[in-house]
């Protein structure tokens, strides 16, 4: 479990990485995706198709960034949206199926 | 004469909102068919579009893939092989853009953008063909493709491959029977035009130098769409025909 786990956190932050052209050892966890890393909208869907891709799983519209809270601004989710929420919802996601 | 309706079988990637819906919508009205609606985002809107292209009796079936990945376009036509073992048409509306300058572009957007708009097109193309014995493709691109726009240089540049794609399988695919057109759009009330930066300034701009006076509306592409299938443009080829108002002439 803690195996996959790690994969699971490994995996997306390869992703993040790939996707922003930003080195894997530079990305900590606690990265907010559009504050630190500079991440845009268009981003973001690229990482979730990425994600998709990778991990076998389907993702519906917005839920990613519905995982940090519903109804907030955009503003709100750029301060709460890290790297390791990314990863907790792809676990979630996983354990769903 | 009495015309004998055959049921259709109508592909239309992005067919789900905007000139997409309308388009799915203009077919369905005129004709008997079988709806196959791509869409990657909202699925509400889906549903909706699925409910008004029901209600002209024409069955519809929502397939949520995403052609920016070419393992989703099999499994879409995989799905469409569940319904049917022909397509009649091929719409591809769907397209995702940026809008910055092109020197903010990163590559995985770059990447993105164009695989969904243009090379989803011509995955889709290759995967119709053990589907299509005759029959029409159009593709919607945008005046982009020629034309500098500020801010739209990200989906220019993948309209301009569009077009592109259009005019060489025109003619690759004519000896087949198979028609390829395109349609080069002016600027459409979309909502994607209401997001680009600063839009209230571009309408007017492009207003005062349209000489038909208004921006195009989503059945204005939905017409050029229908006559693109009817055997009327039957000695249309590998097209990508300008439908503007009158714009580029300014």
């Amino acid at each position: 479990m803690e195996a996959v786990s790690e994969k699971v956190e490994t995996t997306v932050t390869e992703i993040i990485s790939r996707s922003l052209r930003i080195d894997v050892g530079k990305i900590v966890a606690q990265a907010r995706l559009f504050v630190d890393l500079d991440a845009e909208s268009l981003d973001l869907l690229d990482i979730r198709y990425e994600i998709e891709n990778k991990f076998g799983i389907k993702i519906s519209d917005n839920e990613i960034t519905e995982s940090v809270g519903r109804n907030l601004t955009q503003k709100e989710i750029g301060e709460l949206l890290t790297v390791e929420r990314v990863v907790s919802f792809v676990k979630d996601k996983i354990n769903q199926q | 004469m009495t015309q004998i309706n055959k049921t259709l079988n109508v592909l239309v990637t992005g067919g789900t909102r905007g000139i997409g819906r309308e388009i799915s919508r203009m077919i369905a009205e005129k004709h008997v068919c079988r709806m196959f609606l791509d869409y990657v985002q909202n699925d509400e809107e889906a549903q909706r579009t699925k409910t008004i292209v029901e209600g002209f009796n024409c069955e519809a079936a929502l397939l949520k893939y995403n052609i920016s990945n070419p393992d989703m376009i099999d499994d879409m036509f995989n799905e469409v092989g569940k319904y049917t073992s022909k397509l009649d048409i091929l719409i591809h509306c769907a397209a995702i853009n940026s809008f910055k300058p092109l020197t903010r572009i990163k590559p995985n957007q770059w990447d993105l953008i164009m695989n969904v708009n243009a090379r989803g097109f011509l995955y889709c193309v290759q995967k119709c063909l053990p589907l299509m014995n005759k029959g029409c493709i159009v593709a919607i691109s945008s005046l982009g493709s020629r034309k500098f726009i500020p801010n739209y240089g990200s989906l220019s540049q993948t309209k301009s491959a569009l077009e592109s794609l259009v005019r060489d399988l025109g003619a690759e695919l004519a000896p087949r029977g198979i028609r390829v057109n395109g349609i080069t759009a002016g600027i459409v009330g979309t909502e994607a035009v209401s997001r680009f930066p600063l839009s209230k300034l571009v309408i007017e701009d492009v207003l005062r130098r349209t000489p038909a006076g208004r921006i195009g509306s989503f059945a204005d592409i939905a017409n050029l769409v229908e006559f693109l299938i009817s055997p009327k443009s039957d000695w249309i080829i590998g097209q990508n025909i300008v439908i503007d108002g009158g714009y580029s002439l300014t």
